[in-house]
């Protein structure tokens, strides 16, 4: 800093050309990595997010595919039994092949006496369905048909639950209420009175709840059979010709494998969290809240639309509103996350990922760091560059000035010592020859001059000292001299 | 009790200025209180060498010869030696052209000087003061001269110098100052010390108190900055030194 001083004190020459080095090194290599930095930090942050919404819409497709593969069987399924109920079977032949199915005691008729008549359905072997069909509800003709028609469906049911590892029921309900459920279980499980009308895998497909005819997937709930976090697909059976409804097709399926999915997911240093939605904004994966649920038969009830703060709920309406995109928040520890998501079109679920947003700059964070250390050594090097130049063609100009002011008032100088041969080196060999000329000349001059130089002129003196003292000034001042400078002294 | 110097020379250029400033901060390094006066008006410059930036100066010994400020208000703290706690305040004199025209168009009672030094001796508890005086004998540096203990003479080794000295010499033994001594500042490297020595003594009758070479380095430092401090081992500090001691 010293000699940096030293330059900037010691001319505009010297000031000039050390601004004009700064300006064309320092100022330009400050200001391009400054712009350099910062059109690739937004670039690294932007790729940042682009890649984080890649992968979030991945893994909704992924989702989405194992869902619809449920979708297109059940309605293959559903199609199937329209087909079956279409097919007429002799009044005889029905009678004859009604004889197997058998009240129980509590008066539900199905297969459950006749499959321990042939030694019990497991030694039976798989493929077998059940019937449950209440015989205390007022009997009717076309029970006993569709008891009949839909026997033909169990190879159907067991090829639907080979090729779909989540399967876990598939059954048909009739508008009359009975039921026909692949695989067989006994219907001792079912509660007395039990009435599958009145449960929702029927009631949510059945016209009068869902007038567009659509498929429905219920919320998720946990099973009734202990078989986990389940959800069913119901899909409304309507004749293709007299359009009437004729019965519900519906599709169990264990979700863990789907919410595997999202709970998997990992981003950076596992800091970050994937969770998954149902259209109401209920939790159908979340690792906070996994455990929250775990009666059984009940349904997911951490609803995120009434979690956290007010920019999480909007985007998690954005979420249940089927958008794809990202946001910011702060979660409870004031912290600000990156939301990323995208819908699961088939359920009208929305799966989410959460990464802490300095996770996402940080790689951003990191080049700006790197680049200011990088930008401020590059600063100080062309630094000390502008002020050495500065020095090496500043000092020998410093010391010929020296010199040509010493000529200039007459004295002799030494020459000038040169280090090297440059431009101002030469000027400074001029000076010196042209200094050892002058001083020959002025020695000359002064050996002539040897004798005055000792020499006071009185007279001239005496007139000089008699037109001071002779002044009224002076004389005043003689008088009062001593007591001035007394004065001066008394003031200790 | 405060001692009081001028420091004059019969011609500008002398050395004056960074003769003075050397004196001073040397003194203030024994641990004294040192007062600086730039009476020089007309070619003020002893502020440079303290290296007092003149945007910071506010108030010269102007300002108080025209009453508009104390004295203590133009004086700056201008150098401080830690270890003994000496210290150096510089009264600067303006250096704007303004100014310097109206101190010499409008003639001011030069008694009024007389109070700036003894109103700063007081107020600043000084033990020495001195006085960077205008070259030649004008009113002021009659007065200066008048009411010193000790008047510093600084001549070249040419002619005009010999010549000039000698009117300041009689002068100031006309108004009795108690100790006058001669510095002979300047002298070309081909010079004999001794006989300069010789010769000026015998030509005045006063002793010398210190014999200062040409130097390339003084001149190159240019009155940037204290050089007795800077190089104390050069000739021209050692001079600076013994003229010290003897003070
Ligand atoms: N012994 C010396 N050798 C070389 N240059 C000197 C010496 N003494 C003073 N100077 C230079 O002479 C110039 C005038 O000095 P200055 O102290 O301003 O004189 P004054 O106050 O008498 O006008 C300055 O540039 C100074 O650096
Ligand atoms: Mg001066």
């Amino acid at each position: 800093m010293n000699i940096v001083q030293n330059i900037w004190t010691r001319g505009p020459l010297a000031r000039a050309f050390l601004m004009a080095l700064l300006l064309v090194s320092v100022i330009p290599i400050i200001s391009l990595s400054l712009l350099f930095v910062r059109q690739s930090t937004d670039a690294l942050t932007y790729q940042m997010q682009a890649n984080l919404q890649s992968l979030v819409q991945a893994k909704a497709s992924e989702i989405n595919g194992r869902l619809t593969e449920v979708l297109h069987t059940t309605e293959i399924a559903a199609d199937q039994v329209e087909m079956v109920l279409q097919h007429e079977i002799d009044p005889t032949e029905v009678e004859a092949r009604l004889s197997r199915y058998q009240p129980d005691e509590r008066n539900i008729l199905g297969l459950d006496i006749y499959y321990n008549q042939q030694g019990g359905a497991s030694e039976m072997g798989e493929g077998l369905s059940n019937v449950y069909w209440d015989n205390r509800l007022p009997p009717s003709s076309a029970v006993g048909r569709q008891i009949v028609q839909t026997e033909v469906l169990d190879p159907i049911f067991a090829s639907i639950k080979g090729v779909n590892p989540d399967t876990k029921w598939i059954y048909f309900t009739s508008p009359e209420g009975m039921m026909r459920l692949y695989p067989w279980a006994s219907n001792d499980h079912y509660p007395t009175g039990w009435n599958p009308r009145e449960i929702i895998f029927y009631s949510v497909a059945e016209p009068a709840n869902n007038p567009k005819l659509a498929p429905r997937w219920t919320p998720p709930y946990v099973d009734y059979a202990g078989a986990g976090w389940m959800t069913t697909l119901s899909i409304p059976v309507i004749d293709r010709v007299s359009g009437e409804f004729q019965g519900v097709m519906s599709h169990d399926i264990t979700i863990d494998s789907l919410k595997d999915i999202a709970l998997d997911i990992h981003v950076l240093d596992g800091s970050g969290y994937g969770f998954l939605i149902d259209p109401q904004g209920r939790v159908v994966a979340h690792p906070e809240f996994a455990s929250a649920v775990d009666a059984q038969g009940s349904q997911a009830e951490v609803n995120l639309l009434e979690k956290g703060s007010p920019d999480f709920q909007a985007l998690v309406q954005r979420m249940v509103d089927g958008e794809s995109g990202l946001g910011y928040f702060e979660d409870e520890s004031l912290s600000e996350q990156m939301l990323v998501y995208a819908p699961i079109t088939t359920t009208g679920w929305s799966l989410g990922i959460v990464v802490p947003r300095t996770e996402v700059v940080a790689p951003a964070k990191a080049m700006q760091t790197r680049a200011f250390f990088i930008a401020a050594g590059v600063a100080l090097l062309t630094t000390l560059l502008a002020v050495l130049l500065t020095h090496i063609l500043h000092q020998p100009l410093v010391r010929l000035l020296a010199g040509v002011r010493l000529v200039t008032e007459g004295h002799e100088v030494k020459p000038l010592e040169l280090d090297s041969f440059n431009e101002v080196n030469r000027l400074a060999d001029a000076f010196n020859k042209m200094a050892a000329k002058v001083g020959e000349r002025e020695r000359n001059l002064k050996a002539k001059v040897a004798e005055l130089k000792i020499e006071i002129d009185i007279q001239r003196r005496q007139l000089e000292v008699d037109s001071i003292i002779e002044t009224d000034y002076f004389k005043e001042l003689e008088m009062k001299a001593e007591g001035l400078r007394n004065r001066l002294r008394l003031i200790e | 009790m405060t001692k009081v110097i001028s420091i004059h020379s019969f011609r500008g250029g002398t050395g004056k200025s960074n003769i003075t400033a050397n004196i001073a901060a040397k003194l203030a390094q024994q641990g004294h209180r040192v007062g600086v006066f730039d009476c020089d008006i007309q070619s003020p410059g002893i502020h440079v060498i303290f290296g007092l930036d003149t945007n910071t100066i506010v108030n010269t010994i102007n300002d108080y010869l025209w009453g508009t400020c104390q004295i203590q208000q133009a004086a700056y703290q201008v150098f401080t030696d830690a270890a003994s706690g000496g210290s150096v305040h510089l009264v600067p004199s303006s250096i704007k052209a303004n100014d310097i025209a109206r101190i010499l168009r409008e003639s001011y009672d030069a008694n009024a000087i007389h109070n700036a030094f003894r109103e700063l001796i007081a107020a600043l508890q000084l033990d020495y003061l001195l006085i960077d005086t205008h070259p030649g004998l004008n009113e002021e540096t009659l007065l200066s001269i008048a009411i010193s203990d000790v008047l510093l003479i600084i001549l070249r080794p040419d002619q005009q110098d010999f010549q000039g000295t000698s009117v300041t010499v009689s002068v100031a033994q006309r108004l009795r100052v108690p100790d006058i001594k001669l510095i002979v500042n300047k002298i070309p490297p081909d010079y004999d010390v001794a006989d300069v020595q010789r010769k000026v003594e015998e030509i005045y009758g006063c002793p010398i108190a210190a014999l200062l070479p040409l130097s390339l380095e003084v001149a190159q430092n240019a009155s940037s900055q204290l050089f007795a401090l800077k190089a104390p081992g050069h000739p021209f500090s050692e001079g600076i030194q013994q003229l010290v001691d003897q003070l």
